[in-house]
């Protein structure tokens, strides 16, 4: 890796990091959100600072490329973390049309006491 | 038997005072709700000058959504019965009295169908029913010959299951469900109309393979 790569890297990795706790300090991601996007960014530093970490556990593994093995690293974490979105917003949704119910449900005996009438034909 | 006719409706203004009024001329012993998804043309205006019973949902949650608003209240109300019946006028309320007499056999969910006595085209929607029907034949070793049908009529217990479980839709795939857990479904043959107005929400060839591709998998895999 050329050493012009590994600035542009650490920069890029610093100014995600500034963003992440921007938002969270403006509210915009709860903070237990925002721990697992911390410790990426971490890793993702503390790699491009000393990329011999990265180079040892690819010699270990037996790996050719040391890139290869991060982007398999990496990919790997994304599809995990899109799985667990897809839960959550399932769970959302479910949750939020359940609300939704209740709500219109709620407003319906509202209205029928406000007539002090049941709405039979 | 306190029975509950759930009517979801949709951008209904053409046809819910049509439904409704066909529903109360048919006289029959029980209430109905109509279930406003939040609709933006002037069906709650219909259904607010008509006084008819109505729950307006504030966002729209789609057909299974307002279907299972109906279920809720049913349930809440201690209704013993519910049939959900399209606001599009497809459905013909002098069949009502059959399924409910079906239901009180003991039969858990009695599906209006259409192909009982009759035969299915051969248009691309038919193909559609056949595979649904092939993959709960396949699964359940029971035949159902119309699962797409809307017009169905689920007991006490029905009711509470799908209005308060998760992944109970009012779907072929639900069925196929149910069946599975061994309650019992009973098939009565019905004549359905053209609609009054309105399109099919399963209209257009992508979203007939998104609903096939749905219903077949949660068939095959998550029941």
């Amino acid at each position: 890796m050329s050493i012009q790569f590994r600035i542009l890297l650490i920069a890029l990795t610093a100014l995600c990091f500034l963003v992440l706790i921007k938002n969270v300090k403006k509210g915009n991601m709860r903070s237990d959100y925002a721990v697992v996007w911390i410790l990426c960014s971490f890793t993702l530093l503390l790699l491009s600072i000393f990329p011999q970490i990265a180079d040892f556990f690819a010699i270990q593994l037996g790996i050719i490329s040391t890139a290869n093995m991060v982007f398999a690293i990496i990919i790997f974490l994304l599809i995990i973390m899109v799985y667990l979105l897809f839960t959550k917003v399932s769970w959302l949704e479910e949750k939020q049309k359940a609300i939704v119910q209740e709500l219109a449900i709620l407003n319906k005996r509202l209205e029928d006491e406000k007539k002090s009438k049941i709405g039979k034909r | 038997m306190k029975v509950l006719v759930i009517i979801p409706a949709y951008n209904e203004e053409e046809s819910i005072l049509n439904v409704v009024k066909s529903l109360e001329n048919a006289s029959i012993d029980c209430d109905y709700i109509v279930i406003n998804d939040c609709s933006k043309d002037n069906t709650i205006k219909i259904l607010e000058e008509n006084k008819i019973n109505h729950i307006n949902l504030p966002v729209n949650l789609g057909l299974t959504g307002a279907v299972q608003t109906g279920y809720k209240y049913a349930y809440n109300n201690h209704y013993d019965a519910a049939i959900q019946f399209d606001g599009d006028g497809q459905h013909l309320p002098e069949y009502i009295p059959l399924l409910v007499d079906e239901l009180k056999k003991g039969y858990d969910i009695v599906i209006g169908s259409r192909f009982v006595d009759k035969n299915k085209g051969l248009s691309l929607r038919m193909l559609g029913s056949r595979l649904i029907s092939f993959a709960i034949k396949a699964t359940t070793r029971t035949t159902v010959k119309d699962p797409t049908s809307g017009m169905r009529i689920i007991n006490r217990e029905m009711i509470k299951d799908y209005a308060f479980e998760v992944n109970r839709k009012p779907e072929p795939d639900t069925l196929a469900y149910q069946i599975k857990k061994g309650y019992k479904v009973k098939e009565i043959q019905v004549e359905m109309k053209q609609r009054f107005a309105g399109e099919s929400i399963y209209s257009g060839l992508w979203n007939s393979v998104k609903y096939m591709a749905k219903v077949i998998i949660t068939i095959m895999f998550f029941n």
